[in-house]
C-alpha cells in the first residue's frame, strides 16, 4: 500500500508531473496532510480547519457542506468532487448489477427452499443443502476467477471484464446489448454466492411454518399438497425474508467489492477498493456515509412493509 | 460381602457418576450428530487440514520464499507438484505454509468474535434495561453495515498484517452470536432453577457464571464454528485484494499472486484453482459441522 495521498495526486514515479521534493511538501502544507486530523477540503478548495480555526469547527463545517451536497474533493481523482464520483455512472452500474442479482437470487433461493422443505430429509433436500453450503463456503471472487478462466481464457464466450459506458456507443440498443453481455459474468457469480447465503434461511422458515396448526387445517380440508405449500405456507414463511432483503439493500450501494474487482465492473465496489488502495479518505468517507444512510432507510421501509403484510403487527 | 457390592453397583447404576452422565449425554449427542452424513464429512475435512496446518515445516518440500532453479512460471512437474510462480517460488510449498496462517486467522478471529458476542449477549439478556437497549442498538448498527467495505476501511486505518487481520475480522464478526446468546439467556433467566438459585441468595455473578454461561455454551460453540467460515473467507478476500497477509503465506495471498500474474488468462490453472479449492473445502468442513450441530441444538427442526 502506498504511503500517503500525495502519491495519488502527484502520480507515481516516472509520470511527467512526478516531483517528490518541492510539490509534495507544498501539497502537504496546502492540504494539511501533516496534521493529526485530516482537514476537510470542499469543492471550492476551501480547507477546514484553517491554521487558526479550532478542530471542533471542522465537524460543523463538514455537516454544513454535507447539507448542500458538498462531500469534498477526491485525492485520487484530484480535481474531481466526491459527489460527482459517487453519484454518476458508477452508482448506476452498481445498482443495475446488484439489483438484478439480488432479485434473481431471491427468487431462486425461495423456490429451492420451498422445494427442499417439502421433501424434508429426502435425497433432493440433502443434495440441495450440500450444494448451497458449498457455494456459501466458496469465496465469491474465486467463483469469478473460475468464470474468467473458463469462459474468457479457455472458451472465449464471455468478455474479460469492464462495464461499457453509454457515451461510447452510437445508439441505445447496441449499448444495452453489450452492457448485458458484459454483465453475465458478474451476475452469475453474485447469484451463486447469494443463493448459497439465502437458501438455508428460506428452507428454515418453511420448515418452521409446516408445524403450525393452520397448515394441518389446510391439509385436513383436503387441499392439494402443492396448494398448501405455495399458497398457505410460503406466504407466511416469506415474511422474515423481508428483513433479509432489507439487509441486502445496502449491497445496492456498497456493491460487491470482490466481484467488481475481479470483473473490472466500474461500480461503487471497485471505487471502494481504489480508495482504500490509494488512501483516498474523502471518497471512502462519502461511500460509508451513503451505505449507512441506505441501511437505515431500507430497514425503516422493511418495518413498514411488515406492518402492511402481517395484520398482527401494528405501529 | 457379596450383597454389599451388589447394592453398590445398583446404586451406581441408579445414580450415575459424573463420568457416566457425560458419557450418556455424549452418546445421545453423537447419535443425533451422525444422523446425517454431513457432520462426519465436515469433521474429516477439518481434521485433515488441521493436521497439515500443524506440521507445515515437515510437509512443505521447499522454502516458499526462495526462488527455485527449476525456472519461472513452470507448469506442474514431479519436482514442483503445482508449478512455480513468476519468480520461481514453489507454489505447493506456499499452499502448505498458507494452510497454517489461514486456519490460524480463521480460528482466532472467530474466537475473539464469539467472546465479544457472548459477553454482550449475556449482559444484554440478563441485566436487560438500559444495557440491553444500548448493546442491541449497537448490534443492529453493525449487522446492517456491509462487512467487507467496513473491513477495508479498518485495514486502511490500521494497515495490513496477520495480527491486524485477526483483530479486524474478530471485531466485526460478533453480531450474530450476541443476538442469539441474548435470546437464549432471556429464556434461561426466567426458568425455575435460576429463580431457585436467586431465592437462596446467589449473586448475579454466580448465576451468570454457573447457570447462564454453561447453558449457552453449546450455542456459542455452534456460532463459533460458523464464525470460522466467515473469518476464513474474509481473510482470503482481504488478502486477495492485497490488504491482508503480506509477509507470510495464506491461501488468499497465493490467489493474489495468481491474479497479479493473470493466471486466469495465461491458463496457469495450477496457480489459482488449488488454493480456491482448499478455502472451499475447509470452509465447507466447518459449515457442515455447524449445520449438523444446529440440527442437534435446534429441536424445532426435528419435529417433523
Amino acid at each position: 500500500m502506498p504511503g500517503d495521498p500525495t502519491t495519488a495526486i502527484l502520480g507515481r514515479s516516472g509520470s511527467p508531473v512526478y516531483n517528490p521534493g518541492e510539490y509534495r511538501t507544498r501539497l502537504i502544507e496546502r492540504f494539511g496532510l501533516n496534521k493529526a486530523i485530516l482537514p476537510f477540503i470542499d469543492k471550492d478548495f476551501q480547507i477546514t480547519p484553517d491554521l487558526n480555526t479550532l478542530i471542533d469547527n471542522q465537524f460543523v463545517v463538514y455537516i454544513q457542506k454535507l447539507l448542500v451536497g458538498d462531500l469534498g474533493i477526491s485525492f485520487n481523482y484530484f480535481p474531481q468532487e466526491v459527489s460527482y464520483l459517487i453519484f454518476g455512472h458508477r452508482l448506476l452500474n452498481t445498482i443495475l448489477l446488484m439489483g438484478l442479482s439480488i432479485v434473481l437470487s431471491f427468487l431462486i433461493a425461495i423456490l429451492l427452499g420451498t422445494l427442499a422443505s417439502s421433501k424434508f430429509k429426502s435425497k433432493t433436500d440433502m443434495t440441495l443443502i450440500f450444494t448451497t453450503l458449498t457455494s456459501y463456503s466458496t469465496p465469491v471472487f474465486w467463483i469469478g476467477m473460475l468464470i474468467v478462466f473458463f469462459c474468457y481464457g479457455q472458451l472465449g464466450i464471455l468478455p474479460y471484464g469492464g462495464s461499457p459506458r453509454i457515451e461510447e456507443y452510437s445508439d441505445l440498443s447496441s449499448w444495452g446489448l453489450d452492457y448485458l453481455y458484459h454483465m453475465i459474468g458478474p451476475l452469475v457469480t453474485l447469484t451463486i454466492s447469494f443463493v448459497g447465503a439465502w437458501f438455508l434461511i428460506a428452507r428454515d422458515q418453511m420448515l418452521g411454518v409446516f408445524t403450525e396448526d393452520y397448515i394441518t387445517t389446510a391439509r385436513a380440508k383436503g387441499l392439494k399438497e402443492r396448494r398448501v405449500m405455495f399458497v398457505h405456507a410460503r406466504k407466511n414463511a416469506m415474511l422474515p425474508m423481508i428483513s433479509v432483503l432489507a439487509l441486502a439493500m445496502t449491497y445496492l450501494v456498497s456493491g460487491a467489492t470482490m466481484t467488481e474487482t475481479v470483473f473490472n465492473w466500474n461500480g461503487l465496489g471497485l471505487l471502494t477498493y481504489e480508495s482504500v488502495y490509494r488512501q483516498d479518505y474523502p471518497v471512502l468517507q462519502g461511500l460509508l456515509l451513503l451505505v449507512a444512510a441506505v441501511a437505515i432507510i431500507s430497514n425503516f421501509i422493511a418495518d413498514l412493509i411488515y406492518g402492511l403484510l402481517d395484520p398482527r403487527i401494528r405501529y | 460381602m457379596t450383597t454389599s457390592t451388589q447394592i453398590e453397583t445398583i446404586s451406581e447404576y441408579l445414580v450415575p457418576t459424573r463420568y457416566l452422565r457425560y458419557k450418556i449425554r455424549f452418546k445421545r449427542f453423537w447419535g443425533l450428530y451422525t444422523d446425517s452424513p454431513f457432520g462426519l464429512i465436515g469433521l474429516y475435512l477439518v481434521i485433515f487440514f488441521l493436521v497439515i496446518g500443524i506440521t507445515p515445516q515437515i510437509l512443505a518440500p521447499y522454502d516458499p520464499n526462495i526462488s527455485m532453479t527449476g525456472g519461472r512460471n513452470a507448469a506442474p512437474s514431479t519436482a514442483h507438484p503445482l508449478g512455480t510462480d513468476r519468480i520461481g517460488r514453489d507454489i505447493f510449498s506456499q499452499m502448505i505454509a498458507g494452510t497454517q496462517i489461514s486456519l490460524l486467522i480463521g480460528l482466532t478471529a472467530a474466537f475473539i468474535a464469539v467472546i465479544i458476542g457472548t459477553l454482550f449477549g449475556i449482559v444484554a439478556g440478563y441485566y436487560g434495561g438500559w444495557s440491553d437497549t444500548i448493546l442491541m442498538r449497537l448490534t443492529d448498527f453493525f449487522i446492517q453495515l456491509p462487512q467487507l467495505p467496513l473491513m477495508l476501511v479498518f485495514v486502511a486505518l490500521f494497515g495490513p498484517g496477520v495480527e491486524n487481520l485477526i483483530i479486524i475480522i474478530g471485531l466485526l464478526g460478533w453480531t450474530g452470536t450476541s443476538r442469539m446468546v441474548r435470546a437464549e439467556s432471556l429464556s434461561i433467566k426466567e426458568r425455575a432453577f435460576v429463580e431457585a438459585t436467586r431465592a437462596v441468595g446467589a449473586s448475579n455473578r454466580h448465576i451468570i457464571l454457573d447457570h447462564i454461561l454453561p447453558n449457552v455454551l453449546p450455542l456459542v460453540f455452534a456460532n463459533m464454528i460458523l464464525g470460522v467460515v466467515n473469518a476464513i473467507i474474509s481473510e482470503s478476500a482481504l488478502s486477495f485484494l492485497g490488504f491482508g497477509v503480506t509477509g507470510q503465506w495464506s491461501w488468499g495471498r497465493v490467489l493474489y499472486e495468481a491474479r497479479r500474474e493473470d493466471a486466469m488468462i495465461t491458463g496457469a490453472w495450477w496457480h489459482f484453482i488449488p488454493p480456491g479449492i482448499c478455502i472451499m473445502l475447509v470452509a465447507l468442513g466447518f459449515a457442515l459441522i455447524s449445520f449438523s450441530l444446529n440440527e442437534v441444538l435446534n429441536p424445532r427442526l426435528r419435529e417433523r
